[in-house]
């Protein structure tokens, strides 16, 4: 019985005018989308091979003579652009694209794009003011495309059974009402699994055909795990349907119910967070003020360590100790500057994460910051890029302490051309800068929030679901 | 003479919707075996609200239906087994043919398993034609629909049928038709439950006629005893005549 | 009996469900985003003030040429609290020094502050329009021929003595005054919100560009409303109409901008590569060039002090000798004073070619852009209601097309005074008074820095002390008579005429779908399918 509900349904969806619409429109839109992305792709990796090389060109003549070199040493760490930015783009084009390392003065700075050129921030002007950019990624077809047509599926689910009078002749057999709902929930699930699957199916094999970067095992897991979570979020708009066509009287005011809905939980809500960003507590120095604010921490560090030098009298210090005593201004120096960059990086980052809160209200919003977890882009790639920058700094300075370092055993070490050797070495052995990805295992983590708040709003809306129809009349 | 269990019982039947209209006051009806009980009335006078309640999609205020012995609030599901229903006017499921509506309510009965052969045989039966067999609902007339609608209740074989003004609308042929249809059922010793406005139908027809007005039954007759009333003359002046409640 | 039409479908909208969750939906995101954005702008407007303040406070008390910084301050308009544009994200102001000479091409300060601002938007007053009263639009349409067929009503109006094309008149203009209506009382509200809070001046030039868009937004959703109208009298289901409908929605208000505008960033992206590849090779053919010519003046012998107060005041950005120095010293400045800034102006000049090649090239494509959105009448609006608001681009292109022609008046106005000699380092008058004269003699005499080698330096001898010591007042620089910049913002007549070419079009829209309906409507069945 609970079959035959669903299988009527589903011939019925399938069979119809708004399914081949769908399909048609997910399909064209995944190829135009791939082929955008391939073509873009090459250029980025392009972009980003020459940045590689060119940290390798450094770190050979580095390699020859460490020591009159050290102060050339600038490294571009960025962000590697990967293939799982198809199925969600994140707006990672619009963030810092990296760190620059530098040895002398060593520092870690955000950078805004692949190469600090002056006036490039005039070129890079595209500013598009719409309310409605969208990166044209898979994520933007779930969240937008399916689940539009996940509303236009099941709006009238209930209510137009009750007005063309089958909902009283079904209801005159024997069941429980529950599975009436049910088996909309199924059928409709399964009719939207079907451009999914296909879209995926179909942007995995052009990524595959048409692509630079072979074909991958974990390309395949990105793509599952997308689908899993796509299916979680389109789930709730198939309840809100379901939902809206129980509490509207009639099959028209359940659509005025649930496209007002889309409207909002995809629309309009996503695109407020925007408004908080003008709140005082939200406000960050300009790139200037930093600076400004940067060199007088410096400063302030100079003369408290002046000070502290001059009360302890430096005479009968030998070279080394002098040398140490430089090294150390030097290091205080760097770290108070640096200490200023990290704190502002890490109240930009932590005002929008904050601001970005207001979107948990929509799932739509949930869906892409969990897609964007799981492929490990946007904010959540820079995050960890910085993280694997601040490591690879340290495995640095640690490869130069302990194989190239002058000075006597023990004391302290920081780079500077007084305390390494200018003997050539072998550049294989120098640490390189690369963008790891993290293990799907800790990305899910990352995702783990959002994904458990799409659980959670699944749950509560089918609950309701269910209630409200217990309470339907049927006639 | 019939049996003297009833398949369809309303018990001491009431009730108020929640703005205060009294739909139905003491309704006692039941119907055997092999009987087709008609009831008459205006719109509004309950006939619906009757039928509703024996299918449990309002709760009764006070009062209870039993489908063969069965309480309809206490088990539906159970009491649900035993009836068949031919609802007014339904559009049916537009997009899918005669065959594939009458094959999902025959699922949903409980009769999985038939063959093709056997749903055409049921829609034979109510003198649908061939070709629409295996034709979308959606371009069906009226009195195709009611056919289906009818063919949708036989094959599910219960022992109690509930119709509401199953030939409203109808033209005289098509409901002569149905007649001849429900004549059938009532012979294979189902109960029968008719709501309708034709007088002349339910004179032929009914074994029982009741006469709704206002939510009460204020007459029923035997068809012996229609033979020596006229049913018309009695219907219309309990029509004209004061309101039964203030 | 026309009239009859239009009144019965005025009312029967307007007391319909979806007209007023859509208008009340409207109304609640309309009132949450003009609240905060009018509480942005005028937070964007106290510091555009204090910031004009501050700029004009700094241009009294300049020493020398060399220390003086220009601040030009973008005033924010009341406009962007309805049509966001780019004016929260851009930046507020524009400086240009003497001493490091370059011609602005793009905004400071601003929203730019927080470089992950652009993963978050805002939804503002026109997006209100474009996307609920689009929807409204199609929602009261869809099944104004279709449904009234399944009601079985269409015959029952046809069997009167009304023309066909009057019924289809009468049920445009009735959705249309219903549409009029709502969207008045938006647009009311809106600047009701704006009127109520406090600080926020309501010109005559917000509340014409308030008209100019909402007549614009009326022939938009007319279009709107044609189309649904057109559409209803293609189909038998109202079903089908409105899934039609709704596709069209999908596609031309989401999709095809997007991916058009997607694929012009790309293009832009690829093609304004004239900075970014030349500006470093210009910049370090710069400064070869200041190194080479600098070389070529025959050194001597000298000593210089630098007024360590303004130096420290400014940071190191000026030049500002002390008045206690030799007459060579004073000489060979003035040289490299003339050589360096005369090549920073050269260079600044070349550097802004570069750059208003890439604006060309990007000026270009966004406008073949644009003339093929004009097809798409949502993209046409919403092209209106940038022009009609002037917080886009083009605004931004210029405003830096005026500043550029700003600078060379101020460059200009510089040589005349001379800024580029003397006074662009030296403070206070070129005669000196008998105690500096005396002061310089001492130095000159003394003779610890006479064993340095062939060159100026820094003077470190006995009388230091009293040279730094010296702090005489200084008659600032008079830059009362200094070229003021005043933004020339569009006029309304400017801005209708930007818009015309898209309004045109959007007529053209309307009027085709007209025709097309009322064709469509002169062959329709209005028989109820039984």
């Amino acid at each position: 019985m609970f079959k035959d509900l669903i299988k009527r349904q589903l011939i019925e969806d399938i069979m119809s005018l708004k399914f081949l619409i769908n399909i048609v429109l997910i399909l064209t839109a995944v190829i135009v989308f791939s082929l955008i992305f391939i073509k873009n792709y090459h250029n980025l990796l392009d972009a980003y091979s020459k940045s590689r090389m060119n940290n390798e060109k450094i770190l050979m003549a580095f390699s020859k003579t460490p020591s009159s070199n050290l102060e050339y040493v600038t490294l571009y760490c960025l962000m590697e652009p990967r293939t799982e930015r198809l199925i969600s783009d994140a707006y990672e084009e619009k963030i810092p694209q990296g760190f620059l390392l530098t040895a002398r003065p060593y520092l870690i700075q955000a950078k805004k794009q692949a190469e600090e050129v002056m006036y490039t921030q005039i070129s890079k002007r595209e500013l598009v003011s719409s309310a409605f950019s969208y990166s044209p990624d898979l994520t933007f077809i779930v969240q937008f495309l399916l689940s539009f047509f996940a509303i236009v599926l099941t709006f009238n689910a209930v209510s137009a059974e009750k007005e063309n009078g089958t909902l009283r002749l079904v209801f005159s057999n024997s069941f429980k009402s529950a599975y009436f709902v049910l088996a909309k929930y199924v059928s409709a699930f399964i009719t939207i699994c079907l451009p999914l699957l296909l879209g995926l199916i179909l942007s995995l094999i052009l990524l595959a055909v048409l692509s630079v970067t072979p074909f991958s095992s974990s390309l395949v897991l990105n793509f599952l795990s997308f689908l899993i979570i796509s299916l979680l979020y389109l789930s709730i708009f198939i309840l809100i349907g379901i939902l809206c066509s129980i509490i509207g009287h009639s099959s028209k005011m359940s659509l005025v119910l649930s496209l007002l809905s889309w409207i909002f939980l995809v629309i309009i809500i996503p695109r407020s967070s925007g408004m908080l960003l003008s709140l005082k507590r939200f406000d960050v120095p300009a790139e200037e003020e930093i600076r400004e604010l940067a060199f007088k921490a410096e400063g302030a560090t100079i003369a408290r360590m002046n000070k502290q030098m001059a009360e302890n009298s430096m005479k009968g210090f030998d070279e080394d100790r002098k040398k140490e005593m430089k090294l150390r201004l030097n290091y205080e120096r760097n770290k108070s500057i640096q200490d200023i960059y990290d704190f502002y990086l890490r109240k930009k980052l932590s005002a929008i994460k904050t601001i970005r809160a207001i979107n948990y209200v929509s799932p739509a919003s949930l869906f892409e910051f969990s897609a964007s977890s799981m492929a490990g882009t946007g904010l959540s790639h820079f995050e960890n890029l910085w993280q694997q920058t601040r490591q690879f700094g340290n495995d640095f300075v640690s490869f130069l302490k302990d194989n190239i370092n002058t000075l006597k055993k023990g004391s302290y070490f920081y780079p500077d051309p007084d305390s390494i050797s200018n003997k050539p070495i072998d550049f294989n052995a120098i640490p390189k800068f690369e963008d790891k990805q993290l293990k799907l295992g800790e990305r899910m983590r990352d995702a783990l929030p959002y994904i458990s708040l799409l659980v959670f709003y699944n749950l509560f809306i089918f609950i309701f679901v269910l209630y409200r129809f217990q309470k339907y009349d049927v006639r | 003479m019939a049996k003297q269990v009833s398949m369809l019982k309303a018990d001491d039947l009431s009730k108020r919707y929640e703005d205060g209209v009294l739909a139905l006051d003491h309704l006692n009806l039941d119907v055997r075996p092999g009987e087709v009980y008609c009831l008459l009335g205006a719109n509004g006078a309950g006939k619906t609200t009757t039928i509703n309640l024996f299918l449990n999609f309002i709760p009764p205020t006070t009062g209870t239906c039993y489908i063969k012995g069965i309480d309809v609030t206490k088990d539906p599901l159970e009491a649900k087994k035993y009836v068949s229903f031919v609802s007014e006017n339904v559009m049916l499921y537009g997009n899918f043919t005669a065959r594939q509506n009458l094959e999902f309510f025959a699922k949903l009965g409980g009769k999985t398993n038939l063959a093709k052969e056997q749903y055409y045989q049921v829609m034979r039966r109510v003198s649908l034609q061939e070709k629409a067999f295996e034709q979308r609902v959606k371009t069906f007339s009226k009195g195709m629909r009611q056919k289906l609608g009818i063919s949708i209740a036989i094959i599910k074989d219960a022992p109690a049928v509930l119709l509401d003004e199953p030939t409203a609308g109808l033209d005289p042929k098509a409901a002569e038709e149905f007649l001849e249809i429900l004549g059938e059922l009532k012979n294979e010793g189902k109960a029968i439950l008719m709501s309708t406005h034709d007088i002349f139908r339910a004179k032929e027809i009914g074994d029982r006629v009741g006469i709704m007005k206002e939510g009460r039954l204020v007459m029923e007759r035997t068809r012996e005893e229609l033979q020596y009333e006229d049913l018309v003359k009695i219907y219309i002046d309990y029509m004209k005549s004061e309101p039964l409640t203030a | 009996m026309i009239k009859a039409i239009i009144k019965r479908e005025f009312l029967d909208n307007i007391l319909s469900f979806k007209f007023i969750a859509c208008v009340l939906a409207a109304l609640i995101v309309i009132s949450m985003c003009t609240f905060v954005l009018t509480a942005d702008y005028k937070d964007r407007l106290k510091n555009y003030d204090k910031g004009v303040a501050l700029a004009k406070e700094a241009l009294s008390g300049v020493p020398t040429y060399s220390c003086l910084t220009v601040q030009i301050y973008k005033k924010p308009s009341p406009l962007s609290i309805f049509i966001s544009g780019i004016e929260r994200k851009a930046g507020s102001r524009v400086e240009f020094t003497n001493i490091l000479m370059e011609i602005p091409t793009f905004l400071r300060g601003g929203g730019t502050k927080n470089e992950f601002s652009d993963m978050v938007s805002v939804f503002d007053f026109s997006a209100v329009v474009i996307v609920v009263f689009t929807l409204l639009a199609i929602l009261l349409s869809y099944n104004s021929i279709s449904g009234e067929k399944e009601d079985g009503v269409l015959s029952l109006i046809l069997s009167n003595s009304l023309p066909r094309y009057k019924l289809l008149l009468g049920k445009y203009l009735g959705g249309l005054i219903s549409i009029a209506v709502s969207l008045a009382l938006c647009f009311l509200w809106g600047i009701l919100i704006v009127v109520f809070s406090r600080n926020v001046e309501v010109s005559s030039e917000l509340l014409t560009s308030m008209v100019l868009l909402y007549l614009l937004s009326l022939i938009y959703l007319s279009f709107i409303l044609l189309l649904g109208i057109f559409i209803s009298s293609r189909t038998k289901s109202s079903f089908i109409s409105l899934l039609i409908l709704l596709a069209f929605y999908l596609i031309f208000v989401f999709l095809i901008p997007q991916a058009f505008r997607t694929y012009t960033a790309g293009r832009i992206h690829e093609q304004t590569k004239n900075v970014e590849k030349n500006s470093q090779f210009l910049l370090d053919e710069r400064s070869k060039k200041i190194e080479a010519t600098l070389r070529n003046v025959p050194q001597t012998k000298s000593w210089i002090l630098r007024d360590q107060f303004y130096m420290e005041l400014y940071q190191g950005k000026a030049n500002v000798l002390s008045r206690i120095n030799p007459p060579e010293t004073i000489k060979k400045q003035k040289v490299y004073t003339s050589i360096r800034t005369g090549t920073e102006r050269e260079y600044a000049e070349k550097i802004h070619e570069l750059v208003d090649k890439d604006l060309h090239i990007e000026y270009r494509i966004r406008r073949n852009l644009n003339n093929l959105l004009a097809l798409n009448p949502p993209s046409s609006f919403e092209r209106t209601t940038e022009l009609a608001a002037d917080t886009g681009v083009d605004s931004l292109n210029r405003f830096f097309q005026q500043i550029n022609l700003y600078w060379h008046q101020y460059m200009r106005y510089m040589e005349d005074k001379g800024a580029f000699g003397l006074k662009y380092f030296y403070p206070g008058p070129e005669e000196l008074t008998p105690y500096e004269k005396e002061l310089i003699k001492k130095i000159n005499a003394d003779p610890s820095w006479q064993t340095a080698p062939g060159r100026t330096i820094l003077y470190r001898g006995k009388y230091l002390k009293e040279a730094m010591d010296y702090k005489p007042n200084i008659p600032y620089i008079d830059l009362n008579d200094m070229p003021v910049f005043k933004f020339q913002p569009l006029g309304l007549s400017e801005k209708i005429g930007a818009c015309f070419i898209h309004m045109i079009v959007l007529i053209f829209y309307n009027l085709l779908f007209l025709i097309l309906a009322h064709l469509s409507f002169n062959s329709y069945d209005p028989r109820k399918r039984e």
